[in-house]
């Protein structure tokens, strides 16, 4: 030691090969791509929150809205379209026998024609009359029912169609109408109406029920797209809050210790030896029903693996040197805690944090599917599978199958990037 | 005479494991269940001149660290008074106590968990005079250039993170830190434990050149002979949270008096000692939970007679500037 030469001016950098600061961030993002399995799951995931998030503007159809919903619609299968009611027009066609004539009758709205030109002859010495219907524009090729003409004058006949065996009403064709005549064995001196029935056998399709419907009539995709956005809403909101409470208590045991240590700890502990399940079932049966409740029940339950995690970190974070130089700088507590202690201590806390949102969507599920969870108005994944339950055996299985792929699939994917997210923060494993 | 930058009067700190409730109702039913103390300083009084260096020895866990965290405001003593340039550190208030905590800083053994991780080196030296206002937002890059160049480090690598320097760079780092405060004493725990001996001297040399340059005063603890001896002008010896020998530097290396210090010169490795076998101090150091009665060292000592084993000597001077606490001095 007695020989020592000045030290240089400048130590030489170590790291040569890092040119420009590498933020942590940046690395993390690096170690997490390095799995396709976590990229895929991650896609998956950002997939969901947008068809989430995005789920009023391009949902087909919105199944919080009684009004659009058609009960006659329910239980149709995957593929199933919806329709229009049928188009449907009655004519009065106003013939005077004894003169020539010609009127326009005009259609309103949906019909597929405008209007209808009705023009009538008397047939010289006999008690008959030739009329002609063309429709503009020509009614061919749209799917009709059979047309009915009915209210013929007493004893008239028709020279084309039939008569109903014991009715009143002929039944003709389209082609008949352009012309056709009416003859009677009395005579045709009074105006008569005659009475034309239009109908479409079927109206047009509307939309298509992609995933079918369920007992109500609603259609599926929208119900999946609307619970994955209630159930993701719930599991990220309760999860965010319990997250809040359970790192600062966490925190505050750790970094303070003693009898409040003693008390939180003790909480988490009690806490922890009930199962969730219960515990979210009694407190929903003492709350009642609804969103907020169902998040509150959430927020209990969960936040003591916050609490528990948050401590068990800050407790080792707490005894390296650098908190030990902060107070040597004379920093305040609060200022230790927020910007030294709780940066260092946030991975794991987001490891636990994707792992509970996909626990929480999936109690949430449960709760619901037992349901005391969310009202049927607004169902979540969990409540649509519980609402399909019943069909299952009458081989509807789509009311249930599809929410529950799509519960599966947001779950498996929420925990692929939270698993990758658990090595990619984990110190150990960087060289 | 001027006054001690640095002076501890009787200073102990004990820490305490308390009983939990089912040890506490135990102990109600009569089982022998005590609380365990750990006796990590046991009264120690030391005063430190401006401008000095004390190198500060011990074995692992004698309690030197302990000793310079209470020195340095981070751990608060169990018992005693610490006076900055005369005052009591804990009847200041306000600004004085501010103050005097800010002139005594601390230096670290790890390079690598004294540095927090997650900031930048220029926030890293710049936090403190910031969050204190010595320094105004305008100023940082200034400030902190200047502070990395006086610990020979490259400005130029201030938006770094920690873990992108070498062990000796982060060391400067932890120096650039505790400067970045104007501090006039500095507790270097260990500083250089845990660097490469090239690195070390490298360090060492930082050290006494800021000496020069900011007249500053260290409390050097290392458990490295020769670190202590190339650099101090007076060395503690401490032993199981005690004093046992403090004398100027080359006195002490010439001459030591206690024989615990005898024992440790005696087996420090040197050049020229070549090839012996080393005799190494008997026995264990004893478990701090329940020191020896007496002489700490008694069990260990070569030379101990019963009165060790029952009166604590005392730390008595045997020469100017030199005491030493061993009952063979009396007799």
């Amino acid at each position: 030691m007695s020989s020592l030469d000045t030290a240089p001016a400048i130590a030489p950098l170590a790291d040569q090969k890092a040119a420009k600061p590498v933020p942590p961030a940046v690395r993390i993002a690096r170690d997490f791509v390095e799995s396709p399995l976590a990229v895929l799951g991650l896609v998956m995931l950002s997939i969901i929150v947008l068809v989430a998030v995005f789920a009023p503007l391009i949902a087909p159809q919105d199944p919080y809205d009684l009004s659009e919903i058609r009960l006659e619609d329910s239980r149709q299968p995957p593929g199933s379209k919806r329709l229009t009611d049928p188009w449907e027009a009655d004519l009065a066609l106003a013939i005077d026998p004894t003169l020539q004539g010609r009127t326009e009758l005009t259609f309103d709205g949906d019909a597929p024609i405008e209007s209808a030109v009705l023009s009538w002859a008397p047939v010289g010495g006999e008690n008959a009359v030739s009329v002609a219907l063309v429709f503009n524009p020509s009614l061919e090729g749209v799917p009709l029912e059979a047309l009915r003409l009915d209210d013929l004058p007493r004893g008239a006949e028709l020279d084309v169609g039939e008569k109903h065996s014991f009715r009143s009403f002929w039944t003709v064709d389209l082609a008949d109408l352009e012309q056709f005549t009416v003859s009677s064995s009395r005579d045709l001196d009074e105006p008569f109406e005659l009475e034309l029935v239009l109908k479409a056998t079927e109206g047009e399709a509307l939309m298509t029920y992609w995933l079918g419907t369920d007992g109500q009539g609603r259609d599926m995709l929208s119900a999946i797209m609307y619970g994955l956005r209630t159930s993701l809403a719930v599991g990220v909101v309760s999860c965010f809050f319990a997250m809040v409470i359970g790192l600062s208590l966490g925190m505050i045991a750790a970094f303070f210790g003693g009898r409040l240590e003693n008390i939180i700890m003790r909480i988490v502990d009690l806490q922890l030896s009930f199962p969730t399940i219960l515990v979210a079932l009694m407190l929903l049966a003492i709350l009642g029903s609804g969103v907020e409740k169902v998040m509150l029940a959430l927020i209990i339950v969960q936040w003591a693996y916050f609490a528990r995690t948050a401590r068990s970190v800050a407790l080792v974070e707490r005894s390296k040197e650098y908190v030990e130089a902060a107070q040597c700088l004379a920093l305040s507590k609060g200022r230790v805690i927020f910007r030294h202690l709780l940066p260092n201590c946030l991975p794991p806390i987001i490891v636990v944090a994707t792992v509970q949102v996909a626990n929480a969507i999936a109690l949430e599920a449960t709760l619901s599917f037992l349901g005391i969870g969310l009202p049927v108005t607004e169902p979540s994944l969990g409540l649509l599978i519980s609402n399909g339950f019943e069909f299952m055996l009458s081989g509807r299985y789509w009311i249930s199958v599809y929410p529950g792929v799509a519960l599966l699939v947001t779950i498996i994917a929420i925990n692929l990037v939270g698993d990758r997210l658990r090595d990619a923060l984990n110190p150990r494993l960087h060289r | 005479m001027t006054t001690p930058i640095i002076q501890l009067d009787a200073i102990s700190k004990r820490f305490v494991k308390k009983l939990d409730i089912a040890e506490k109702f135990a102990r109600r039913l009569g089982a022998k269940v005590e609380e365990h103390t750990v006796h990590a300083v046991d009264s120690v009084d030391m005063a430190i001149m401006p401008g000095e260096v004390v190198g500060l020895v011990g074995e692992s866990g004698c309690g030197k660290s302990t000793l310079g965290r209470c020195v340095a405001g981070v751990h608060q003593p169990s018992e005693g008074v610490i006076r900055y340039l005369g005052e009591d550190v804990t009847t200041l208030k306000g600004k004085a106590l501010l103050e005097s905590r800010l002139k005594v800083q601390m230096i670290f053994q790890d390079p690598m968990s004294s540095l927090n991780p997650r900031l930048k080196v220029s926030d890293i030296i710049s936090e403190a005079p910031l969050f204190h206002g010595l320094i105004s937002r305008s100023d940082v890059d200034e400030y902190v250039a200047a502070t990395m160049q006086r610990v020979g480090l490259d400005p130029s690598y201030h938006q770094r993170y920690p873990h992108q320097f070498s062990g000796g760079q982060r060391q400067r780092i932890g120096i650039a830190r505790a400067l970045a405060v104007q501090p006039d004493f500095i507790v270097c725990d260990e500083a250089v434990a845990a660097l490469d001996v090239s690195i070390q001297a490298q360090v060492l040399n930082l050290f006494m050149d800021l000496r020069e340059d900011l007249g500053l005063t260290y409390l050097f603890i290392s458990h490295d002979l020769g670190v202590v001896e190339h650099l101090s002008d007076r060395v503690v010896i401490m032993y199981l949270g005690r004093v046992v020998e403090t004398a100027p530097t080359d006195d002490l290396f010439a001459s030591p008096n206690h024989p615990y210090t005898q024992a440790l010169l005696a087996e420090a490795p040197r050049l020229e000692t070549d090839r012996r076998i080393y005799a190494p101090i008997k026995g264990e150091i004893p478990s701090p939970l329940h020191p020896p009665k007496g002489c700490h060292f008694h069990p260990r000592c070569p030379h101990a007679m019963d009165r060790c084993r029952t009166e604590i000597p005392k730390l008595k001077e045997i020469s100017p500037g030199r005491v030493s606490a061993c009952h063979l001095n009396d007799g």
